[in-house]
């Protein structure tokens, strides 16, 4: 079992979700709300990675990352050093490919909280913002919550944008997934037993813990109360 | 002061010119769908108005022609709508206290609640309350905030009859003693007569009447204010005996029987609808229970039937057939008898009643 990567793997999920949080929140407020037409535009952007293979992603990242682009130069400049094949490449990376699996729980909870609610907050005195704090994300705990599981679940489990953007260097970018396709080409299938039995054993902890706080998977809010 | 308009596309457009008062409660009356409830959510800033200008004491609070919108949160307004929408994460207490500054909420909070009627439900969540438990709480939380005025939509329209009762009784009470300038959106008679100082009748997004009640509701001053009213005489009056079930009332010098209305209340308006009351040829026998005597002041043909007017110590009007009018000979200065049955004299508190 390969420990070292276990723990890039727990370190990265756990940093992409908290990234996601400080991101996600405000970025949901702003899709559930808006009037602007920028709307019609952002909404796809987010939804992307759903449904572009994680190896795109991981390859346009890189390029944009890459010694190349004006982008990776200017980054290279700044901070004396690149970002690819780096744990900060790869955090950044995930933080795009698990966007929607917060940004959407974020967004759907948020306008799902009634209108005269925040009206009524509204007309008491309240400010946007202590609006958005003291009523609009208490009543969107569960969906907060989704979200930051979700996006913690799906970063530990990814593999094509890890490939791409991060290589395979143990202890720094070399996670658990890689780990275990590394076991898998090198035969050694016991190994990869092992990493993959924690992990599965790790997922179904999670999803346990979220059915328990959210009230049921397939049907949040079920067995409320 | 109030001059707007708003246009839904393809719905119906409004325009309100009125000034309210800057005291008492002044009622908004008028059927469904007249516009009432969106000229309060346009005085709350939930609404944006088309073009015009609401101006509240010294303050502009939205002009189209210079742009100038308040939000909400500034004009300090206490808004209650039919459903109270109470916070569900927060306590009763918590709710009660959200639109007050944190250092002011322990001697503020509990004083409201105390004055509706709710202080030992403090711990307990929305879930846990009746509606009328819970409307109350909603006035105490937007009493609680020090609005410059309170905004109140239908409060005690998605009530059962009990609380209702309970509820207009206590409102009228919580707003002689908090004095706060208030507007009542109402369609429902008794809670205007009950809780209202003036009246704004509005139908199809207009105004068509605007005056004290009593006055308004007694005197419309067109056909269509009448029918936004209904054709029902309205007269302040004393309960001054009570027996078996019935009581007597002095109406301004004359006596009327009703129902006990139950309550001990004995400042009322008593109502009585112009379908209800028959006319009798010829004198009054001076001692016949709520047979009055009565001197006709107008006569109106509408439709089948004819509105005669009266003057019987209070304007009272009938309704009756063409035919029966041509059989009394009514014309004006006609002297006639008015027989009204005891259970038509509909008994409404009065607002001024001390309790």
């Amino acid at each position: 079992m390969d420990l070292l990567a276990l723990r890039v793997s727990l370190l990265l999920a756990a940093a992409t979700a908290a990234c996601l949080l400080v991101i996600g929140l405000p970025l949901g407020y702003w899709l559930a709300f808006t009037r602007s037409r920028l709307r019609a535009i952002v909404e796809p952007v987010v939804a992307l990675p759903l449904v572009l293979p994680p190896t795109v992603l991981g390859f346009c990242v890189l390029l944009a990352l890459g010694p190349r682009s004006p982008l990776g130069r200017a980054i290279e400049q700044i901070t004396g050093h690149a970002l690819v094949f780096t744990f900060g490449g790869l955090l950044l990376a995930s933080i795009l490919y698990s966007l929607p699996f917060a940004v959407q729980p974020f967004a759907t909870a948020f306008a799902g909280v009634d209108i005269r609610l925040r009206e009524a907050a509204c007309c008491l005195g309240a400010s946007p913002l202590g609006t958005f704090f003291r009523v609009i994300l208490p009543l969107s705990r569960r969906g907060v919550l989704a979200g930051v599981i979700l996006s913690f679940a799906h970063t530990l489990g990814e593999f094509g944008v890890v490939l791409m953007v991060g290589g395979n260097i143990p202890g720094v970018t070399r996670t658990a997934s890689i780990a275990i396709y590394d076991s898998v080409q090198a035969l050694d299938y016991a190994a990869a037993f092992r990493t993959s039995a924690v992990l599965v054993g790790l997922s179904l902890v999670i999803l346990a813990v979220t059915s328990h706080l959210l009230g049921g998977l397939v049907l949040p809010g079920a067995r409320r109360r | 002061m109030i001059d707007i308009a708003k246009s839904f596309p393809g719905g119906p457009s409004l325009g309100f010119q009125l000034t309210l008062r800057t005291a008492g409660t002044t009622v908004l009356f008028g059927p469904s769908g007249s516009g009432k409830t969106t000229l309060l959510r346009m005085l709350a800033g939930l609404d944006r108005p088309d073009r015009g200008r609401i101006q509240f004491g010294s303050a502009t609070w939205f002009d189209s022609e210079t742009g100038a919108n308040v939000p909400p949160q500034k004009r300090r307004v206490g808004y209650v709508t039919q459903e109270p929408a109470l916070f569900p994460h927060l306590s009763v207490l918590d709710n009660a206290g959200f639109g007050v500054p944190v250092p002011d909420r322990p001697t503020r909070v509990p004083k409201m609640l105390i004055l509706m009627g709710v202080a030992d439900l403090a711990g307990r969540f929305p879930h846990e309350l009746s509606g009328g438990q819970r409307q109350r709480v909603a006035l105490a939380r937007a009493v609680a905030a020090r609005p410059d005025i309170l905004l109140l939509d239908e409060p005690l329209t998605a009530l059962d009859a009990t609380a209702r009762e309970a509820l207009r009784r206590d409102l009228g009470r919580f707003l002689r003693a908090v004095s706060l300038p208030a507007v009542l959106v109402t369609h429902d008679r008794a809670e205007a007569l009950a809780l209202g100082d003036e009246v704004v009748l509005i139908a199809d997004g207009r105004v068509l009447q605007q005056g004290p009640i009593p006055d308004v509701f007694s005197r419309p001053v067109s056909l269509e204010a009448a029918r936004v009213v209904g054709i029902e005489a309205v007269v302040p009056a004393r309960i001054t005996g009570r027996s078996e079930g019935l009581v007597t009332l002095d109406a301004g010098g004359v006596t009327l029987t009703a129902l006990d209305p139950g309550t001990e209340v004995t400042e009322v308006f008593a109502c009585i609808r112009a379908d209800e009351v028959i006319l009798e040829p010829g004198p009054t026998p001076t001692s016949a229970r709520n047979r009055l005597a009565a001197t006709v002041t107008a006569v109106h043909l509408e439709s089948a039937l004819a509105r005669v007017d009266l003057d019987c110590g209070f304007p009272l009007a009938a309704f009756i057939t063409r035919a029966a009018l041509r059989e009394l000979a009514l014309r004006e200065g006609s002297p006639v008898t008015a027989v009204i049955k005891a259970p038509a004299v509909h008994l409404v508190p009065r607002p001024g009643d001390a309790r």
